[in-house]
C-alpha cells in the first residue's frame, strides 16, 4: 500500500475518522497496532507475522535486560537480541550476497559453483524495524532508557505504519513517551500534517517519479546516449532520489502528526550542503545520527588522533553503504562517500591556515561554489549507488567524459526520453522551492490568506501533484532497503 | 521545518476543511465536466463518433437516422454510401450511420446504445451486429477486456456495468476509479491537452493514435481497413490466428446469459422506443464458416429461434455474401470486397426496412433443413 495510491488515502481516511472518534487512548493505540499489522500485512501477511514475533522477542530480553542484575548475562542477552535482530536481517537481505560473492571468489580460484541463491523475498523496511530494535535493546542495556513495560506500546514503537517500510528511523526515548501522552483532535497539527503529507506527495509523485523519466533509460543503455543526455540523467537520478525519499519521509511524518505523533525531520534541503560532512547531516539525518551514535561513537568516534577517525569514518559509511543494499556497489558507495568526507576534513584542515583561500570561500560565491561542488560531488557518486553492477557505473562514467557523436540526442526519434522540458520545469520547481523554503518569505503572505484560499491552494498542489506524476506510479527507493 | 507553516486552530480547521472538501469535491466535478463538455478529450472513442454524428444529422435535420451498430467488422465493412439508396419523393433520405467500435459485443452495444439515447441521439431504425464469437465473454473476445482496455467508462455507465458485471470487480472498480479519480485516470489526456511537452513522446503518439482511430474514414461512419493483408503470408498468418481466437468460440458456441440479457435488453428498449431493428450475422470466409461444427450451428440456430420467438425482428444472414479473396483475414473484410457487400445490403436489408418491406428470403436466417426462415419475408412485430 503506497503512500501516494488511492487505497492507501481511503485506509488513512477511514481510520483518522475511527482514530479520533474514540474516547480510549489505549483504545487507540490498539487501533493504530492493528492498523500498522493491516498496513503490513497488505503487502505479505507471513512477513508480519515474522515481524511480530522478532518484536515480541525483544520486548521480553530488554524486560529481562532490565531486570538483570548481573552485567555478564545482561550482556548476553543484549547479544541474543542483537543477533535475533541482526539474524533475521542477514537472512533476508545479506544471504544472497555473501553466498554469491563466496561462489564467485571461489570460481575465481579455479573452483566450480559451489552456492546457489536461495529464494527468499526482502522484507520491505527490514533495515529500518531492525536498526530501531536495535537503539531500543541498546539503550536499555546502557540504562539510557527503561525497558517499556507495556506491549501494546512496545509493538506500536515499532511498527506505526507511518515509519514502519521505509523511516525515519526513531528512536524509543523519543517516540514511548509520546504513545503515553494523552492525544486530542488538534487542529493545528492536523493543517501541519496535511502540509507535509501534500508536499510529500508532491515531491513524490511530480518531481521524483517524473525525473525517473530521464533518468531509468540512460542509467540502463548508457552508452547508447551523448554526453549532455548522461549529465542530464546523472542531475535527474539525484533529485529522484531525494523526491522519493524525503518526499516519503514528508508523507510519514505528516501521517504521524495528524495520528497525534511527531516523527523526526529527515532532509533538511541538503542539496544547499556547503560541504560533504553538511550533507550528511541534512540527508537521512536519523539514518546519519544513528549511525552516529551507534557505530561512529562506539569505534571511538574523532577522539583517538586522525588515523583512527578516518579508520572509523570509512567503517561506519561503508556500513551505511551496505546498510543501503546487499550488492557491491552500495559498499562501494558507501566507501566512496567515506572518502569523500576524508577528503573534506583534510581540506577543512589545511584551510585553516591558508586565510586568503578560507575567506573567499566563506564569501557569499564561494557557497555558492562550495554548494556546487558538493552537489556535483554526491550526483557522480550516486551512479555508483544507482547502477545495477560496477561495470555499468563505468560505463556511465565514460559516457560522462567521452563523447559520443553517434549516440542518440535528446531530439532524437529513437530517443525513449521524454521531451527535455519536462526535466527543466521540475528542475526550475526544485529549485525555487529549496530558494522559497529556505527564506521563508512565502510564509507571512500566507498566512494572511484567508482559510478558503489556503484550502484551495492545497487542493490545487494535491491537482498538479496528480497531473504532473507519470503514469504508473514508481514503487519507493527506499522500500528496497 | 522552514517552508511550513502553523496556524491557529481554528484557522488550521477552516483550512483543512476547505482542502479536503475542494479536494474531494473537484474530483467528480471534474469527471462531470468531461462527461459532459469534453467528451472527445476523455473518451475519444465515442465522444468522436458523437461528434462525427451530430454533425452529419445537423446538416440535415430532417432526415430519419439508421443506425447500425457492431464490432470492428461492422466499422470496416458496412460503408453506407456505397449503398446506393435510392431517395425518396416527398420524404427526406434517411441518414445511415456506422457506428462500429471494435470488439463491441451485446453489452456494449447496449451501453453505448443507451448513452447515444441519452445524447440526445434517436434512430429511426437498427441494425445490429450479431456473431457468436462475441457471446461467450470469454477468450479473446470478453468484452470486459475491451472495457477495461478501450473504453473509458463514465458515470451514466455505472447502473448497467452493476447489473452486467457484479462478480467482475475489475471493471466496476475500474469505472469507479475512473469516475472518482479523473485527474489521475485521465492525466496523459489532460496534458496533450494543456502541456504536450510534459508527455513522453510515446505516450504523445499513442494518445494521437486513439484520436486517429476514432475519426471515421467518410461522412457515414465508416473506416477504412488500416491493416489490409494482400500477400499470402500474411493471410495465412492472419488465419491462424483466427483459428487461434476464433475457432475455438466458433467450435464450441457458448451463450453468456450476460450477452444474452444485453441484447434482450436492447432489442426491448427498440420496441419501447419504436425503433425498428434488425440483427445481422456479417460475411465470414468459408474456412470461418467451417469452423462451425454441427453442434455449434444448433446452438446458433436454437438461440436465433428462441429470440425470434421472443422478439419478431427480421435476423440477416449475410455470412456467404462475400467471396473468399474479398476477405483480409478470418473475420475482416478488406476494402476491395466494402462496395459489392455494401450494395447488397442496401438493396436486400437497409432499403427494405426502410420501406417497411418484407426481407428477401435470401437475406433471412434459415433453418439448415430448409424450414421457414427466421422472421420469414416480413418485419410483423413492429
Amino acid at each position: 500500500m503506497l503512500f501516494c495510491s488511492i487505497s492507501f488515502m481511503v485506509f488513512f481516511a477511514v481510520l483518522l475518522c475511527i482514530y479520533w472518534s474514540l474516547p480510549w487512548q489505549r483504545a487507540r493505540v490498539w487501533l493504530l497496532v492493528a492498523a500498522s499489522f493491516y498496513f503490513y500485512a497488505a503487502w505479505n501477511k507471513w512477513l508480519a507475522i515474522i515481524l511480530c514475533i522478532s518484536t515480541s522477542v525483544d520486548y521480553l530480553l530488554a524486560l529481562s535486560i532490565e531486570k538483570t542484575q548481573t552485567t555478564g548475562r545482561r550482556k548476553l542477552m543484549m547479544c541474543v537480541s542483537l543477533f535475533a535482530n541482526l539474524g533475521l536481517l542477514c537472512y533476508f537481505k545479506y544471504t544472497n550476497f555473501f553466498l554469491l560473492s563466496l561462489d564467485e571468489l571461489l570460481i575465481s580460484m579455479g573452483a566450480s559453483h559451489w552456492f546457489r541463491s536461495l529464494q527468499v523475498i526482502l522484507p520491505i523496511g527490514i533495515s529500518f524495524y531492525t536498526f530501531e530494535a536495535i537503539n531500543y535493546i541498546v539503550d536499555v542495556y546502557s540504562g539510557r532508557i527503561r525497558a517499556e513495560r507495556n506491549f501494546g506500546d512496545f509493538v506500536l514503537f515499532i511498527m506505526f505504519f507511518p515509519h514502519l517500510v521505509a523511516g525515519p528511523i526513531v528512536r524509543a526515548r523519543d517516540f514511548l513517551p509520546q504513545i503515553k501522552r494523552p492525544k486530542r483532535c488538534d487542529w493545528v497539527r492536523m493543517h501541519l500534517g496535511l502540509q507535509y503529507f501534500l508536499m510529500g506527495l508532491f515531491k513524490k509523485l511530480a518531481i521524483a517519479d517524473r525525473m525517473a523519466q530521464f533518468a531509468d533509460p540512460v542509467f540502463d543503455h548508457a552508452l547508447d546516449y551523448q554526453t549532455p543526455v548522461a549529465w542530464i540523467a546523472m542531475f535527474a537520478y539525484a533529485m529522484q532520489v531525494y523526491g522519493d525519499f524525503s518526499g516519503y519521509t514528508d508523507m510519514a511524518i505528516g501521517t504521524a502528526h495528524m495520528l497525534g505523533y511527531k516523527l523526526a525531520e529527515n532532509f533538511n534541503m541538503p542539496f544547499l550542503a556547503p560541504n560533504i560532512a553538511e550533507f550528511w547531516k541534512r540527508w537521512h539525518m536519523s539514518l546519519s545520527s544513528w549511525l552516529r551514535d551507534y557505530i561512529f561513537i562506539p569505534l571511538g568516534g574523532s577522539r583517538n588522533g586522525e588515523w583512527k577517525t578516518r579508520r572509523n569514518l570509512i567503517i561506519t559509511l561503508t556500513i551505511c553503504g551496505l546498510w543501503h543494499g546487499a550488492a557491491w556497489q552500495f559498499v562501494g558507495f558507501g566507501f566512496l562517500q567515506g572518502w569523500l568526507l576524508i577528503v573534506h576534513r583534510a581540506f577543512r584542515k589545511w584551510c585553516k591556515h591558508k586565510p586568503k583561500l578560507d575567506g573567499p570561500l566563506r564569501s557569499p560565491l564561494g557557497t555558492i561554489s562550495r554548494v556546487t561542488f558538493t552537489f556535483l560531488c554526491f550526483c557522480l557518486s550516486l551512479i555508483v549507488f544507482r547502477s545495477s553492477s560496477f561495470g555499468h557505473a563505468f560505463e556511465m562514467y565514460t559516457r560522462l567524459f567521452t563523447a559520443a557523436p553517434h549516440a542518440l540526442l535528446p531530439a532524437s526519434p529513437d530517443n525513449l526520453l521524454p521531451p527535455m522540458f519536462g526535466f527543466w520545469l521540475t528542475a526550475s520547481i526544485m529549485l525555487i522551492g529549496h530558494l522559497l523554503g529556505r527564506s521563508g518569505i512565502w510564509i507571512r503572505p500566507a498566512l494572511r490568506l484567508p482559510a478558503p484560499m489556503l484550502g484551495f491552494s492545497y487542493a490545487l498542489l494535491f491537482g498538479l501533484a496528480l497531473l504532473l506524476e507519470p503514469q504508473g506510479a514508481k514503487p519507493f527507493i527506499y522500500f528496497q532497503f | 521545518m522552514p517552508s511550513l507553516f502553523l496556524s491557529s486552530a481554528p484557522k488550521g480547521k477552516r483550512i483543512v476543511l476547505w482542502s479536503l472538501i475542494t479536494i474531494v469535491l473537484s474530483q467528480p466535478a471534474l469527471s462531470i465536466y468531461l462527461d459532459t463538455r469534453r467528451l472527445e478529450t476523455r473518451d475519444p472513442l465515442y465522444g468522436h463518433r458523437l461528434h462525427h454524428l451530430r454533425e452529419r444529422l445537423a446538416a440535415s435535420p430532417s432526415s430519419p437516422l439508421f443506425l447500425i451498430m457492431g464490432s470492428s467488422r461492422v466499422k470496416y465493412s458496412i460503408w453506407p454510401d456505397a449503398m446506393k439508396l435510392p431517395g425518396r419523393e416527398n420524404s427526406p433520405r434517411p441518414i445511415v450511420y456506422n457506428f462500429g467500435l471494435n470488439g463491441m459485443g451485446t453489452i456494449r452495444e447496449l451501453m453505448h446504445f443507451r448513452r447515444l439515447l441519452a445524447d440526445g441521439i434517436q434512430p429511426k431504425w437498427m441494425l445490429v451486429e450479431i456473431w457468436p464469437p462475441l457471446w461467450a465473454e470469454a477468450g479473446f473476445f470478453r468484452e470486459s477486456r475491451m472495457l477495461t482496455g478501450e473504453d473509458d467508462l463514465q458515470w451514466r455507465d455505472l447502473r448497467l456495468l452493476c447489473r452486467y458485471f457484479r462478480h467482475d470487480s475489475d471493471v466496476l472498480k475500474l469505472a469507479i476509479q475512473k469516475s472518482l479519480t479523473p485527474l489521475r485516470a485521465y492525466r496523459d489526456v489532460l496534458l496533450s491537452v494543456c502541456a504536450q511537452s510534459l508527455l513522453p513522446t510515446d505516450n504523445l503518439r499513442e494518445i494521437q493514435k486513439k484520436v486517429g482511430d476514432s475519426l471515421p474514414s467518410d461522412r457515414g461512419g465508416w473506416f477504412e481497413l488500416p491493416w489490409e493483408l494482400t500477400s499470402p503470408e500474411a493471410k495465412l498468418h492472419a488465419r491462424k490466428d483466427g483459428e487461434e481466437k476464433v475457432k475455438p468460440l466458433l467450435q464450441t458456441v457458448n451463450i453468456d446469459p450476460r450477452s444474452d440479457a444485453a441484447l434482450r435488453e436492447l432489442l426491448d428498449e427498440c420496441r419501447k422506443r419504436d425503433i425498428k431493428a434488425a440483427l445481422i450475422l456479417l460475411p465470414e470466409p468459408s474456412w470461418t464458416r467451417g469452423w462451425y461444427t454441427v453442434q455449434s450451428h444448433a446452438v446458433v440456430r436454437d438461440y436465433l429461434t428462441r429470440l425470434r420467438h421472443d422478439f419478431p425482428v427480421p435476423i440477416v444472414d449475410a455470412r456467404a455474401w462475400a467471396p473468399d479473396d474479398e476477405f483480409s483475414d478470418s473475420t475482416h473484410m478488406g476494402k476491395k470486397g466494402v462496395p459489392g457487400f455494401c450494395e447488397r445490403l442496401g438493396r436486400e436489408v437497409v432499403q427494405p426496412l426502410i420501406d417497411d418491406r418484407p426481407l428477401t428470403r435470401n437475406a433471412l436466417f434459415a433453418e439448415p433443413d430448409g424450414e421457414r426462415p427466421l422472421a420469414q419475408l416480413g418485419n410483423e412485430g413492429f
